[in-house]
């Protein structure tokens, strides 16, 4: 009978894709233990690593009224294995739960582990675990990850992985610290051609700390009193082949974040030297805002290829302390010309660091080197990372002045 | 040889024994008789036919016809009949009546009547509460429309319930409903057919439709249905609903059944055709869509942006109230991973303490709504549905309090649960209810892809249903040409097409002004 035979295919092709699929992980959820943060350091014994969990307790901190619990917000592990996706089973000697890395949002790697040369080794596993996602952060820590956990107390947020959110998220609107998610990690490791910036943070302020502009400190370099947690994120570590080489102080970074478009800085606010002010002392704030994408036009083809880069910039003056009348054309034009030579020097100065000290560009420049060549062999023979050592980098600053302020009462009449 | 075997197998499996009728051949026969000029014979055929002293509303009575001095008596059921209307009109006249005549119609003055002779005939409109007057001599009856059955007054529509627009709803009397139709459609093209469905009982039902409109085809196909059906008695629409339907098992409704008259006449106007039952105080609307199950009439009562909100709404709500529960069950037992870390602490957090797998939550949750709802239902009061609403919201806290079910899961059954109630039709309701369960099984069993899997197989299968001929989804798919009023209506000056699928006999409901 044909039909019976056609009911039987159907059935049976439905069983087949039933086995197919893999859904049959089935698990409730409050069976499981959420990693958040996951530390990563050298162990004392050779070829091993030294893995932190940090555990969030969801009954803490998520029930609105109705019998809060007495438990703590987290709870941290350490202990050291082959890899961390084994670490997993160990752990549940200690927790009682089974552990997922579904909701990790940050690994922490500490800058010793991350200057080793089997660091790559270790850190590619990430691929192979399907539960984490590569929108998670890397961070490295100055200290060892494992103190770093447990120094980190934050005094305003009891839930870890809110913490973490918050602070990651806005360090990256600032723009201090770089967008490192492990997405950006593994396409600049493969790349091989540009640089990795990932955010820098540590949980130990230094003693005597140094005063400087707003923006150029390293992590633990900020002299914050008060009751609060020692965290900080500001500055960035760079990496070149997945390895760490080097590090940038927050200014930097954010200079890279300005000349890197795939990264989603908003308006961040900084200090300039004022151009009416008798002294250098004096400097203005001012709010900067990346509207627009930066043009890049490349020549590629003689000894010494050229890089021009133009970074439309606008901007909104929000302080004037020497009295200067912005009112006056002339003095606007000032303003704006000093501007655009500032950011300019600053932007060539890192391209400079980079050329000369990093060896490598810290953001994917390159891509936009690939349209200048026909055939992808073509491109591998040009060589950008060697090529970009000695390429002639000419920045430009657009700069648009959209707002400058409140008028003063008596401007003094200054730039005569 | 296999044949044998399942010829075999079938009877084996067939365990209904073989009735047979007790005989009532003579009854029979003499149905299909004509009667006679004899008036004691006629009198004797009647009385044992209606078995009449013992048949208590059967009346009869005998007298002479003074005009033509001619024997002859009336039968009637007392209880079907307007007694003070036979007074006037027929006894009166008869036993009063002082000019010379020679005819009964010159008599009696009474609007409606007919002569019949067949006995049969004149049996089954004695029983519909005519009343027959057989005179001596004369070899036919007549009969007087004299019915006056006491039932509801048309009143205000309770199932599916409007804001704007008319509120009345059919009746159980099956001349009011097609007065509440032809109020709406004054065209001579109107026609009412009746076709007798039930051999004993003798139910009818009536055909409403537009003539110059409607399909011929669909009517021969529809009128060929009703005289194939071969059952003793059919009370109501609703079991002629379940006869009609091409796939009586199936979870979906093809029929449309709506007590509101200006919903039918708007489906006639469509050339659609339209079924009336005595009893029955809805109509059943052929063929019907999806789409059609799935639109209230207040959509276009309503201003267009008003009216498309309300589809938007009610789209919303069949998704909500199918989906939620399952996506519940799947992304906390899957999926981890795709809900927001604070939300996922949330329901971890308040499941903590809950000793069952978050399946049987769902479930006894859902069960317990069904239950209430039901009960609500038939609690004899008009604030049975309030207390059901309020006793499951109630239940729910006490439920959470006591650790059985997390807060969430009240969340999600009670959204699921009230979203259900947007979809007005009670067929469609009931599918969109049933398939929930199906939807929570599939994703317990196995997750997003479960329920995706069920969706696509469901989809086939709900293409694939048919209603009188006409697909589900038409006219979107197989898509047929009409005035695209689907997911979303357009203004009414360009709705000016008729439903194609229909193959009406008039395509264009309004002609552009040129």
């Amino acid at each position: 009978m044909p039909k019976t035979k056609t009911v039987c295919r159907i059935v049976l092709f439905f069983v087949v894709v039933m086995f197919l699929t893999g859904c049959w992980d089935r698990g409730e959820l409050e069976d499981k233990s959420y990693v958040i943060g996951l530390g990563l350091d050298l162990s004392k014994q050779e070829g091993k690593i030294k893995v932190t969990m940090l555990l969030a307790n969801p009954e803490v901190g998520s029930l609105q009224g109705g019998g809060g619990s007495t438990e703590k917000a987290r709870e941290i592990i350490s202990f050291d294995a082959n890899d961390f996706i084994a670490a997993k089973a160990t752990a549940n000697s200690v927790i009682s739960r089974s552990i997922s890395y579904e909701l990790l949002r940050i690994f922490v790697v500490s800058e010793e582990f991350a200057r080793d040369p089997n660091f790559t080794t270790t850190f590619f596993e990430v691929l192979k675990d399907k539960e984490i996602r590569l929108n998670s952060y890397l961070a490295i820590s100055k200290e060892k990850a494992a103190e770093y956990f447990l120094k980190n107390k934050p005094r305003m947020e009891t839930r870890p992985h809110k913490y973490f959110q918050f602070m990651v998220d806005h360090g990256i609107e600032n723009g201090l610290i770089p967008d490192s998610t492990l997405f950006r990690y593994f396409q600049s490791a493969e790349r091989e051609t540009d640089l990795f910036l990932a955010m820098y943070t540590t949980a130990k302020r230094l003693d005597n700390p140094r005063i400087q502009r707003e923006d150029e400190y390293m992590a633990g370099e900020l002299n914050a009193t008060g009751e609060l947690d020692d965290t900080q994120f500001i500055g960035s570590a760079v990496f070149k082949k997945g390895i760490m080489i080097s590090k940038l102080t927050g200014q930097e970074t954010r200079t890279v974040n300005i000349l890197d478009d795939t990264t989603n800085i908003k308006d961040i606010l900084v200090n300039l030297p004022d151009p009416f002010a008798d002294d250098d002392k004096k400097q203005i704030a001012a709010r900067i805002m990346k509207t627009k994408g930066n043009k890049i036009k490349m020549k590629l083809k003689g000894v010494r290829p050229q890089i021009y880069i133009t970074i439309p910039l606008q901007l909104e003056i929000m302080s004037n302390p020497s009295k200067a009348n912005y009112a006056l054309e002339k003095n606007r034009q000032k303003l704006r010309k000093h501007i655009a030579d500032h950011i300019e020097k600053m932007n060539e100065d890192l391209l400079k660091k980079s050329q000369t000290k990093l060896k490598g560009v810290p953001y994917p420049l390159p891509l936009y080197a690939k349209k200048y060549f026909s055939t992808i062999q073509e491109y591998k023979k040009f060589n950008w990372a060697k090529s970009y050592l000695r390429a002639d980098i000419h920045v430009k600053a657009e700069i648009e002045i959209v707002d400058y302020g409140k008028e003063t009462n008596r401007p003094i009449k200054v730039g005569h | 040889m296999r044949k044998k075997i399942s010829k075999l197998w079938k009877k084996g499996l067939n365990t209904e024994p073989e009735f047979n009728e007790e005989t009532n051949t003579e009854i029979i026969e003499l149905k299909k008789q004509d009667i006679s000029a004899d008036y004691d014979q006629n009198l004797a055929t009647f009385k044992s036919l209606f078995s009449v002293p013992d048949n208590i509303d059967v009346k009869v009575r005998e007298f002479t016809i003074t005009t033509l001095n001619r024997r002859g008596f009336i039968i009637y059921l007392s209880s079907m009949v307007g007694l003070q209307i036979i007074m006037d009109s027929i006894m009166e006249p008869l036993l009063d009546n002082e000019h010379p005549a020679k005819n009964i119609p010159d008599i009696v003055s009474y609007p409606i009547a007919s002569t019949k002779k067949n006995i049969g005939e004149i049996t089954e409109f004695i029983t519909g509460g005519n009343t027959a007057l057989f005179v001596d001599g004369d070899d036919q009856c007549y009969l007087f429309e004299t019915t006056q059955i006491s039932g509801r007054s048309i009143e205000k529509s309770d199932n599916e319930v409007i804001v704007k627009g008319a509120k009345e709803a059919f009746n159980e009397r099956v001349i009011d409903n097609i007065a509440l139709i032809r109020k709406k459609i004054k065209n001579e093209n109107l026609l009412v057919e009746t076709q007798t469905i039930s051999k004993r009982s003798r139910n009818n039902v009536f055909l409403v439709y537009q003539k110059d409109l409607v399909n011929e085809e669909l009517l021969k196909t529809i009128k060929d249905k009703l005289s194939s059906l071969d059952v003793d008695s059919l009370i109501d629409l609703s079991i002629l609903e379940q006869h009609l339907e091409e796939r009586p098992r199936s979870l979906f409704p093809t029929l449309l059944y709506t007590e509101r008259p200006d919903r039918a006449s708007a489906y006639i106007e469509e050339g659609h055709i339209v079924l009336l039952m005595e009893n029955s105080p809805a109509s059943l609307i052929l063929p019907a869509t999806f789409w059609a199950l799935f639109h209230s009439p207040e959509d276009h009562y309503l201003r267009t942006p008003y009216g498309n909100f309300i589809r938007f709404l009610r789209f919303l709500a069949l998704f909500v109230a199918v989906f939620t529960s399952s996506i519940y069950i799947a992304i906390t037992n899957f999926h981890v991973g795709m809900i927001p870390p604070d939300l996922l602490m949330a329901i971890a957090g308040t499941r903590e303490r809950v000793p069952f797998p978050s399946i049987i939550e769902v479930l006894m949750m859902e069960i317990a709504f069904e239950l209430i709802r039901e009960a609500g239902l038939r609690v004899p009061s008009p604030i049975g549905p309030t207390i059901g609403i309020v006793g499951a919201l109630i239940l729910g806290q006490a439920a959470v309090q006591a650790n059985i079910i997390s807060p969430i899961v009240i969340i999600v059954i009670a959204l699921s649960g009230l979203s259900s109630f947007i979809i007005s039709d009670i067929s469609m309701n009931f599918a969109i209810r049933i398939t929930r369960f199906l939807f929570i099984f599939s994703a317990g069993f196995m997750g997003i892809y479960g329920v995706t899997a069920l969706f696509i197989g469901g989809l086939y299968y709900v293409v694939s249903l048919k209603s009188f001929g006409t697909p589900y989804f038409a006219p979107m798919t197989p898509h047929s040409f009409s005035s695209k009023d689907l997911l979303i209506r357009h203004v009414p000056m360009v709705e000016r097409f008729r439903p194609g699928y229909l193959k009406p006999k008039d395509m264009v409901k309004q002609r552009k002004e040129s």
